[in-house]
């Protein structure tokens, strides 16, 4: 009502009424023109008007607002007064109206206002309110009790200023550029386009780059580039493999090779420069003179004596003084000779003289001595072997020199690198007593020497192994090598399928054990056999069987138990205590024994006291355990203690350890960190509602910032990966 | 002669700088450590006799007062500043740094009841017997800055924690304006007095007191009307709201025990304190929350943990009589407690630990040592050494007898329940039994 009265403009209402008043008055007039001749009704309509109150009397109106309204002021205006009835009437009598019409109508019928509660009641229900609305607020403390009670490593005073440490950036800040070198250059570096900001991920540079170049081309570009570096790292790696190169042979062949391009050039210098060939000329007799002088080369050095007493017994090292030998000839050699032949000829009776020389020093002083004439007869015999083998020594030289030609030629010939097999399969047709390497060893697929085996047919593996032509790309070869597996890893990506196929199934093959197989296949058969025929039998024999093992499944129990007493006996039963710890008690280094270690056991070891009788020992149907041990009982823990809820839980606990000894410094900090901590001489305030909760809101606000550098982060990552390390970071913690 | 000794390369186990990875000259795994947990144990039982060998919780006493301290306050900003009010109405000023009497006022006829400060700390308020409310100015003692005299005697009086208003105790509870000399609001509920109030610290408006009818009456000084009233067995001495926790108090009560309160559900107790032995007039939480210190008529302070139902530490002296006040300091690192043989004594709050600055291989290993007395608590050998207490002989016979009180108590209850009809006799938690009514 009040609040009506103060927003409805005061003066507007009293308008209202006025012209109400004048509008019932005109009306009066009308009716009386209508009926001057009814002076009774008059009359009586005047009596009646007696008892309302009269228009003419002056209205008690305000016409300004105030602040204080007086209820008693506000005047009716002489308005019949609105009744709720007659509003009902007008609204339309719906059934939804009707539950209203009839809780108003209730209302007005009962006039007298229900009786106020006595003061005692009211002062207790007003408690009540209070109290819940109090208790209802207390509950926004809830989450933060229950967080503070649970939480690990808190630190009183809860507020603690943050102190802020200064950036690297915020650091440089202060500084500021002033000579003007520095400003220019500065300005020089500025405008480099290829400077990487904070902000952005790629630079100008990049960027252009980037735009200038299609992916396709980029694509094309960067793995041309990949490719030569891959020819150029095998190049590299071919290189330093043939620097390894052992082998003397090896390095002859490439020796003789280059006298012999040497001896090309040299023949085209004579045609081409004459004067240079002349000069040529004169630097190899300057050398041959040389030789001459000083007797390098001959057989009377340190290391030619030394090779020759070895000479005997290895081959290369023969071969080795050969070489020094020839060299020493050809240096030596007077001018005019010019056979070749006879020279290797008389090499090979020099070097004979070396080796002879060398061997009739041990024969005679073996023949000098009486122990050892039998030896020197041994001995000669030998020699004769060996000569024979160098014989055939030469005589595979020469082949070698053959083979490395057809392959020189073949290669040559061929621009796709095929590697023939033919020389492979010469082998075992020029030294027909040997056998073929053993098959498991052989890397080549397992069939064909299988089939070998069976055929025993010399020409028929030779066939086939000539017939067989491996194409590699990149003069690999894939077949020789030793281990299967390995052969599949290093299968480069040009080798045909089906002989990957291949190498697959000699993997079976190789793996496949002959007892196994012998198993699976009696199995299958068995199967086969139970499927085929007498499988209704074999089904109801089973039946029968389980029938009987269930019928007498409780037969066993004696023995078992006789078994299980005698486990837990074993068990129980004291036992030696090996205390030894490695490295205590020890002395390392050489000249150490294991017989020390040995002693150490013994004497770290706590013999078991002898056993007495079990207490079971007589009572057949009992088992007693005897784990108790009066001296542990004092030490260990007789009820579960509260935060655990399973004896595992505990002892899980117990067996970890939180101390140095045993964990790295972080870890030894994360496990030790007290509950909470305070601060000596620090002031800890109360919790205060308005910080607690506004560091809430700020955590939230926080967390929601996170998210969406993350999302950036993730985005950046897609373009250039690897180059942010905090994105990673925060993706991991929020993973976490 | 060649003498051998033992020589360690400094290359194997030293950092060429500072920021170089610790070198660990150790082999971690658990294989090479067979006997880490009997190690670990080991070395349990020793901080446990560690512990108590270096117990020394009494720092020192301040005398000076003429009669028995009645109650005692530490400033909100200072922490070596302390104030207490004896039995003859004397106020005196103490620096606990320097163990000495600052200033000593005769500030009432009479007990001096009850002190409080206001919000910084600047002005003090005290009740006394003589039913004044005096204002003093902590840097000018000798005269008090206003006298308000009281219509009925006053017990208890505390300050808001962050307005200028405080509230006393007596006949009802009285809600002051620090510049008006007319209470702004009284509520009271039954005729009884008020023998202890206190605001809560973190929901300020709160108020909670304490009456001689044993009730305890929750207020909101916002409100027109009290909240809500409990009644418990016996009557509360004081009262302490937990400064971290908002809806929970604790109160001293006079059958032996703390009770601690949930302000929402007053009828059972959160938790029961036991290992009093007489009646606690006195408690004061730390400022952490996480546990309080109790004075008792038995001569004795007790340390609980406010999440337990036994103390873990008693301090007593021979010579130290009833223990009146006891106040927790803010840094959480001392108690102070006033007795009625005129001394006020200062005490370390754990009684082994260091005062002082600690190297931070100092600091590891008290952390690493607490926390193996934690681990290994449970084990009998390491409880029993940890718990171990010497008690005066009074308490200990006070003890025995209360426990033998209890149990036969409930061996009648068992007895009575075991002959009667099942049910007739229901097994009523301790915790039941502390309350009597919960009043609307």
């Amino acid at each position: 009502m009040k609040m009506t009265s103060l927003l409805a403009p005061v003066k507007l209402d009293d308008e209202m009424d006025e012209s109400y008043g004048y509008k019932d008055h005109v009306d009066d007039e009308g009716e009386t023109r209508q009926k001057k001749s009814d002076k009774h009704g008059r009359l009586i309509r005047s009596i009646a008007r007696l008892d309302e109150p009269k228009l003419s009397q002056k209205k008690i109106t305000r016409s300004e607002p105030g602040k204080i309204i007086d209820d008693q002021a506000l005047s009716t205006g002489g308005l019949r007064p609105v009744s709720v009835g007659a509003l009902l009437r007008k609204s339309d009598s719906s059934a939804s109206d009707a539950a209203i019409k009839r809780k108003i109508g209730a209302g007005t019928r009962s006039k007298v206002l229900a009786q106020p509660l006595r003061q005692t009641e009211a002062r207790k229900a007003q408690r009540a309110v209070a109290y819940e609305e109090v208790s209802k607020d207390l509950k926004k403390w809830d989450p933060i009790v229950k967080s503070n009670r649970v939480a690990e490593g808190m630190s009183f005073p809860l507020d603690q200023t943050k102190l802020h440490i200064q950036t690297t950036s915020e650091y440089v800040k202060r500084y500021q550029t002033k000579t003007e070198l520095e400003q220019q250059i500065e300005a020089l570096v500025g405008a480099s386009k290829s400077n990487l900001t904070k902000t952005t991920i790629l630079t100008e540079a990049e960027k252009e780059a980037l735009q200038a170049m299609s992916v396709q081309e980029a694509d094309f570009r960067r793995q041309e580039l990949a490719k030569a570096r891959a020819l150029l790292s095998y190049k590299e790696q071919k290189q330093k493999w043939q620097s390894k190169i052992k082998s003397k042979n090896y390095h002859r062949h490439l020796r003789r090779g280059k006298r012999k391009e040497e001896e090309k050039n040299f023949e085209e210098l004579q045609k081409t420069n004459p004067d240079a060939a002349l000069e040529q000329l004169e630097r190899l007799d300057q050398k041959r003179l040389e030789e001459r002088h000083t007797l390098k080369h001959r057989n009377m050095g340190k290391w030619a004596r030394h090779t020759a007493s070895r000479a005997k017994t290895d081959k290369n090292a023969r071969e080795a003084l050969q070489d020094q030998l020839r060299i020493s000839r050809k240096l030596t050699e007077k001018l005019k000779s010019n056979d070749t032949d006879e020279d290797e000829e008389e090499d090979m009776d020099d070097m004979d003289e070396v080796v002879r020389a060398a061997e009739d020093t041990i024969n005679n002083e073996a023949k000098s001595n009486p122990w050892m004439m039998a030896r020197a007869e041994e001995l000669d015999e030998e020699r004769k072997g060996d000569l024979g083998d160098i014989d055939e020594a030469f005589e595979k030289l020469e082949a070698e020199e053959e083979q490395m030609d057809v392959r020189r030629r073949s290669r040559k010939e061929s621009c796709s690198y095929m590697r023939v097999r033919a020389e492979a399969a010469r082998k075992p047709k020029k030294t027909e007593q040997k056998q073929p390497k053993p098959l498991a060893n052989r890397s080549r697929p397992q069939k064909k020497p299988q089939r070998h085996s069976e055929s025993d047919d010399d020409s028929d593996w030779v066939a086939d192994a000539e017939g067989e032509t491996e194409l590699v790309s990149g003069g690999e070869m894939i077949a020789d090598t030793r281990n299967v597996t390995n052969a599949q890893t290093a299968t480069p990506k040009g080798v045909s399928a089906p002989h990957q196929k291949n190498a697959k199934q000699s993997v079976h093959d190789t793996d496949i054990d002959p007892r196994d197989v012998i198993k699976k296949v009696d199995r299958t058969d068995a199967r086969q056999v139970g499927i085929d025929g007498d499988g209704q039998d074999e089904d109801s024999d089973e039946e029968q069987r389980n029938l009987i093992a269930e019928a007498f499944a409780d037969d066993n129990v004696v023995e078992e138990f006789k078994r299980e007493k005698e486990e837990v006996a074993e068990v129980q039963k004291p036992k030696d205590i090996d205390l030894s710890l490695p490295g205590w008690g020890e002395w390392t280094g050489a000249g150490t024994s294991k017989q020390s270690l040995k002693n150490k056991r013994k004497k770290f070891t706590v013999k078991a006291p002898k056993s007495k009788a079990r207490k079971d020992k007589f009572l057949p149907g009992v088992i007693i355990s005897e784990r108790h041990d009066e001296k542990i009982v004092p030490h260990q823990i007789k009820e579960l203690p509260f935060p655990f809820t399973t004896v595992a839980q505990l002892q899980s606990t117990i067996r970890t350890p939180i101390g140095k000894t045993w964990n790295t410094e972080a870890a030894f900090d994360e496990l030790t960190m007290p509950k909470y901590t305070t601060k000596m001489g620090a002031i800890i305030e109360p919790l205060k509602a308005k910080n607690v909760f506004k560091r809430q809101k700020r955590k939230k606000s926080e967390g929601f910032v996170e998210d969406e550098e993350i999302s950036a982060l993730a985005k950046s990552e897609v373009v250039q990966a690897g180059r942010n390390r905090r994105g990673k970071k925060l993706k991991s913690e929020i993973l976490v | 002669m060649k003498v051998k000794v033992l020589s360690r390369n400094p290359d194997q186990y030293l950092r060429e700088t500072k920021r170089d990875i610790p070198k660990i000259p150790r082999n971690y795994d658990p294989v090479q450590h067979p006997f880490e947990a009997a190690r670990e144990y080991v070395r349990a039982v020793n901080t446990a006799k560690l512990d108590r060998l270096f117990a020394k919780p009494f720092i020192g006493s301040l005398d000076g007062h003429r009669e028995g301290v009645q109650t005692l306050l530490c400033h909100p900003q200072s922490l070596s500043t302390l104030i207490s009010g004896s039995y003859d109405g004397e106020i005196r000023l103490w620096s606990l740094t320097e163990r000495k009497c600052l200033k000593a006022v005769q500030a009432h006829r009479g007990m001096v009841r009850s002190l409080c400060f206001n919000v910084t700390g600047s002005h003090l308020f005290s009740v006394g017997d003589d039913q004044n409310i005096n204002q003093w100015n902590i840097d000018n003692f000798d005269e008090p800055v206003s006298t308000i005299p009281s219509k009925s005697s006053l017990f208890a009086i505390d300050h808001h924690y962050n307005e200028a208003k405080f509230a006393t105790g007596g006949e009802a509870v009285e809600i002051w304006d620090e510049d008006r000399s007319h209470p702004i609001r009284s509520f009271s509920w039954g005729a009884d007095s008020i023998q202890a109030l206190k605001f809560n610290r973190v929901e300020t408006n709160i108020l909670a007191s304490c009456a001689a009818d044993r009730s305890i009456v929750l207020h909101d000084i916002r409100q027109a009307e009290p909240l809500r009233k409990v009644v418990l067995k016996m009557r509360s001495n004081a009262l302490c709201w937990n400064p971290m926790e908002a809806f929970l108090f604790t109160v001293a009560n006079e059958d032996y025990n703390c009770y601690s309160f949930d302000m929402r559900k007053l009828g059972t107790p959160v938790m029961v304190y036991m290992d009093h032995v007489s009646a606690v007039l006195d408690l004061d939480y730390s400022p952490t929350g996480r546990e309080f210190v109790t004075a008792s008529y038995d001569k004795t302070i007790r340390i609980f943990p406010a999440d337990k139902g036994r103390s873990r530490e008693i301090y007593h002296t021979k010579r130290m009589q009833r223990v009146t006040t006891v106040k927790y300091s803010r840094d959480d690192k001392y108690v102070v407690s006033g007795s009625d043989e005129m001394n006020i004594r200062l005490w370390k709050a754990h009684a082994s630990q260091k005062l002082g600055y600690l190297e931070p291989r100092e600091s590891a290993a008290s952390r690493y040592n607490e926390k193996l007395k934690d681990k290994y608590g449970h084990h009998p050998q390491v409880k029993r050494i940890l718990r171990h207490r010497h008690l005066p002989k009074h308490v200990y016979n006070a003890k025995k007898q209360n426990d033998e009180s209890r149990f036969s108590q409930k061996r009648k209850e068992g007895n009575r329940r075991a002959h009667s009809k099942p049910g007739a006799v229901p097994f009523v938690p301790e915790r039941k039994k502390v309350t009597l009514q919960e009043q609307e």
